[in-house]
């Protein structure tokens, strides 16, 4: 399809006159029939790359997405621009919706999926009456057992792309290394694709870590941040309620709109949340990882880290959600010695032990079904991560088929295997939990270092660069007060006038 | 407001009953035991007011109100209420005001009534602004395909300002506080609505008040609605086919028009399927609410006079000792039903409201 047309139909559609950088050669080659790989920076819009083919096609696209809330706020997004043949098919929906919605495939065009109901055989059976044109997988670094976030389901892809007709493949990741790259062809069984890989890092954002004793000098450090200048800001947390105690701590201390955010919140307050700080209504969210995905604000200036997280990956994601706008922002990792203890908390859980291991395989020695994976995870007190990772070595040497235990005499002597494999990835998360520590504790420049793992070299930052290059975010350029100041009523009726937009009628 | 009710149902529950007890009225659980004591202990409006309430929070509530002196836990981990408690009660504007909670009857039209509103005022106003690309409020496919429905016939200006002087005559009627909170939670126009957080913080109350202060708005609204209807145009609409069945699940009407249909309970059984327990439970619930059932093809009128008239001497509700005062003279279906019905009596007198 020509330039002009595609130009056209992005204005038509998403409103936009221009693509950004990386979009319209991905476009471009997926129209095209290819298949590709595309590395884009968050932030980018790495969605539109198959929104707009979907548009376009006649036939039906399918995504695969590992986030539920990811896949279902594109959808909530997508309807709200007028496309409405989009629908995003989960575990969590009733499965009297789920049958109802099976039959009727062929009402939508964009189908969103997660890698576990793909593998669903009534579900392969309607996906392959359609005419599936492009077959979509996103966060593709789940694929490799060397991206950060392995999920075995997504290994099982390969298969059924074959099934559904070896429809053109696009695979898309915000980070990946060159070696889950390669991974990723080769798990795919694309060899053949065409990559283009977009540059990482940001010119217009700035770097720094600062270094406390104590958690109680993080609090008064965000606080005195805050107090210059107002301007939306994100702050990140491991941990649930560290969250809402700071969100509680800084609406005392600081004239200015603060909530907190994460995934224990009832679902109203989550949406408005939400809404609140895409609308600045709000100067600053604490949250955990479970707020940014799909929220695509362009003017959030600050994202600060209380908690850094347990891979780089994971927080090139974060940072990425600042300076859409390519006005001037800054990231700031604050950290204290006793940091290192949460994260490796949470590595514990997300990794079997051996002792796991000698507990479930004297269990499946006696068994010959398995129970649904809820009462397994209970039964055998394992985290769902856990559960997963032996489940599909297990399902991988056919120990376990269909949810039974064959070949149970084949167990002992897999069990050095699957312990050996299970060091493998203890260390492969230690190693990169520690090139995160690594870049906290760097005596460098920290822009060259935080990308060094996945492109050559950086752009040179049109802002200053890090604290090892003279920044400090004392220094942020936040050029004007973006923050919507109206929801301040002196009375309920007030609110309800402007609610109901009776300013508007009468004056 | 949380803790009044606490303090009621613990004073109605007589000691009888426990804190889970409590927790299944309030979150609306259906089973045959919380339906009847919600009935029988006169506690039913508060039957499904609070479904969002995590047990965590109300035990912790438990525990203060015990701190306080306001109510003692007994031996068998039974809740009483103490002289405090009942001052405390007799002085809350709970008691002294009334409230229209109205929950066995109406927990599930409220809740469809507050999406509802909630939605459509959104959709209105955003859609006179010319603008139709906002995420909904409310997830519900069912909610949005009423809304779909009544903006596609009712799009036009009128019925946006109607709303608008409802809800401006309306929540004059309730307190400050309920209207800052009813007001502050709606999202429309440019405007964003406040979490529960951000509205607890704002009103220096707890979460479980300002869930319960909204809540009683929209029964206020509700029953405003229900008996002056045509006076409120905009929200009357939002009740569009809301029928006020009276027997509260499914498969209870199903088996009591079995019954009226002349079949015996063992036949009921036998086409249903179900156990003769569940059907007796299906009775005792159309006794409790339907005051067309005549239970004499059960229990005389003469026997059921016997046992009123015992349970009257009694000073508890607990059908145990109904039922050893009684000699075992009757079982406990019989008994249940004279029970049901004779509440079902007591509240059809009982006036309703402020």
């Amino acid at each position: 399809m020509a330039t002009d047309e595609l130009l056209n139909q992005l204005r038509k559609y998403f409103g936009h006159a221009y693509f950004r950088s990386g979009q319209q050669e991905i476009i471009q080659d997926v129209m095209n029939g290819r298949d590709v790989l595309g590395i884009l920076p968050t932030g980018v819009g790495k969605s539109l790359c198959f929104q707009l083919p979907a548009l376009l096609n006649k036939g039906v696209t399918i995504v695969i997405s590992p986030l539920i809330s990811l896949m279902v706020d594109q959808v909530k997004q997508l309807k709200a621009k007028g496309f409405k043949a989009v629908i995003a098919l989960n575990s969590f929906m009733d499965l009297k919706e789920r049958s109802k919605e099976l039959k009727q495939l062929d009402k939508y065009r964009l189908i969103y999926l997660s890698p576990e109901l793909l593998q669903n055989p009534r579900v392969t059976l309607e996906l392959k009456k359609l005419h599936v044109q492009l077959f979509v997988v996103d966060e593709a670094h789940c694929i490799s057992q060397w991206g950060h976030e392995f999920r075995t389901d997504y290994l099982k892809l390969s298969q059924k792309i074959a099934e559904l007709g070896n429809p053109p493949v696009l695979a898309l990741s915000a980070t990946a290394t060159p070696e889950v790259q390669k991974d990723i062809k080769q798990q795919l069984d694309k060899p053949d694709m065409t990559s283009h890989i977009n540059q990482m890092d940001k010119p217009n954002m700035s770097f720094s870590v600062e270094q406390f004793l104590y958690p109680e000098d993080k609090a008064k450090r965000i606080i005195s941040i805050a107090h210059q200048k107002r301007t939306p800001t994100m702050i990140y947390f491991s941990s649930r309620s560290a969250a809402e105690q700071l969100a509680e701590e800084l609406t005392n201390a600081l004239e200015q709109r603060v909530a907190f955010y994460h995934g224990g919140m009832e679902n109203m307050d989550r949406l408005l949340v939400q809404q609140q700080f895409m609308k600045d209504e709000l100067d600053i969210i604490c949250c955990t990882s479970a707020f940014g995905m799909g929220v695509d604000k362009p003017n959030i200036r600050r994202v600060i880290h209380y908690h850094f997280p347990a891979q780089i990956e994971s927080f090139i994601q974060e940072i990425g959600r600042a300076g859409r706008d390519c006005q001037p922002c800054a990231s700031l990792v604050l950290h204290t010695p006793n940091d290192q203890v949460l994260p490796q908390l949470l590595l514990e859980k997300e990794v079997p032990r051996e002792e796991d291991v000698r507990r479930v395989f004297s269990w499946l020695s006696q068994n010959s079904k398995l129970p649904s994976d809820e009462e397994m995870l209970e039964k055998m007190n394992l985290s769902e991560s856990q559960w997963n990772f032996l489940k599909f070595h297990l399902e991988h040497v056919q120990i376990i088929i269909n949810g039974e235990v064959r070949q149970e005499d084949k167990l002992e002597a897999f069990r050095p295997e699957i312990v050996k494999r299970l060091n493998k990835r203890w260390k492969y998360k230690n190693q990169k939990y520690k090139q995160m520590l690594d870049w906290v504790l760097h005596k460098g420049c920290r822009r060259d270092r935080l990308y060094m793992p996945f492109q050559k070299g950086t752009a040179k930052p049109v802002v200053e660069c890090c604290d090892y290059c003279g920044f400090s975010i004392d220094d942020l350029d936040i050029q004007k007060d973006s923050c919507n100041d109206s929801e301040n009523f002196s009375s309920w009726k007030d609110r309800l006038d402007a609610v109901f937009l009776q300013e508007s009628i009468n004056g | 407001m949380f803790r009044t009710i606490l303090l009621k149902c613990i004073q109605s529950l007589n000691g009888e009953r426990s804190v889970s007890g409590i927790f299944h009225l309030l979150q609306g659980k259906r089973s045959s035991q919380t339906l009847q004591d919600a009935k029988i202990y006169e506690i039913d409006c508060f039957f499904g007011i609070y479904p969002e309430l995590e047990k965590e929070r109300l035990n912790d509530a438990v525990r203060q109100l015990a701190k306080e002196n306001a109510i003692k836990i007994k031996e068998d981990e039974l809740p009483v209420i103490s002289a405090k408690g009942c001052e405390m009660l007799r002085a809350s504007s709970l008691e002294r005001d009334g409230h229209f909670f109205n929950g066995l009857l109406y927990h599930k039209h409220v809740a469809t009534f507050e999406k509802r509103l909630r939605l459509l005022i959104q959709t209105l106003t955003h859609s006179y602004m010319n603008d139709l690309a906002f995420i909904p409020v409310e997830d519900d496919a069912e909610i949005q395909n009423w809304v779909k429905k009544i903006y596609k016939s009712h799009h036009n200006e009128g019925l946006m300002l109607s709303l608008h002087q409802d809800l401006l005559v309306l929540l004059h009627n309730v307190s400050e506080v309920e209207a800052e909170l009813f007001t502050g939670r709606l999202t429309g126009g440019s405007f964003t609505g406040r979490t529960r957080e951000q509205l607890a913080l704002s009103q220096q109350i707890s979460i479980e008040n300002v869930d319960l202060y909204l809540r009683h708005t929209f029964y206020y609204l509700f029953h405003t609605v229900t008996t002056a209807g045509e006076t409120y145009k905009g929200l009357s609409l939002c009740m569009d086919g809301l029928e006020i069945s009276s027997l509260i699940t499914e498969s209870a009407k199903q088996t009591y028009q079995l019954f009226i249909q002349g079949y015996s309970l063992q036949q009921i059984c036998q086409q249903r399927r179900l156990k003769l327990s569940t059907i007796q439970d299906h009775m005792v619930e159309a006794a409790l609410v339907l005051p067309s059932f005549d239970i004499i093809p059960f229990v005389s009128l003469e026997h059921q006079t016997e046992i009123i008239h015992t349970l009257n001497a009694m000073n508890s509700n607990k059908l145990k000792s109904l039922y050893e005062a009684l000699h075992g003279q009757f079982n406990y279906f019989e008994l249940r039903l004279v029970l049901a019905r004779a509440n079902s009596k007591k509240q059809g007198r009982k006036v309703h409201g402020y």
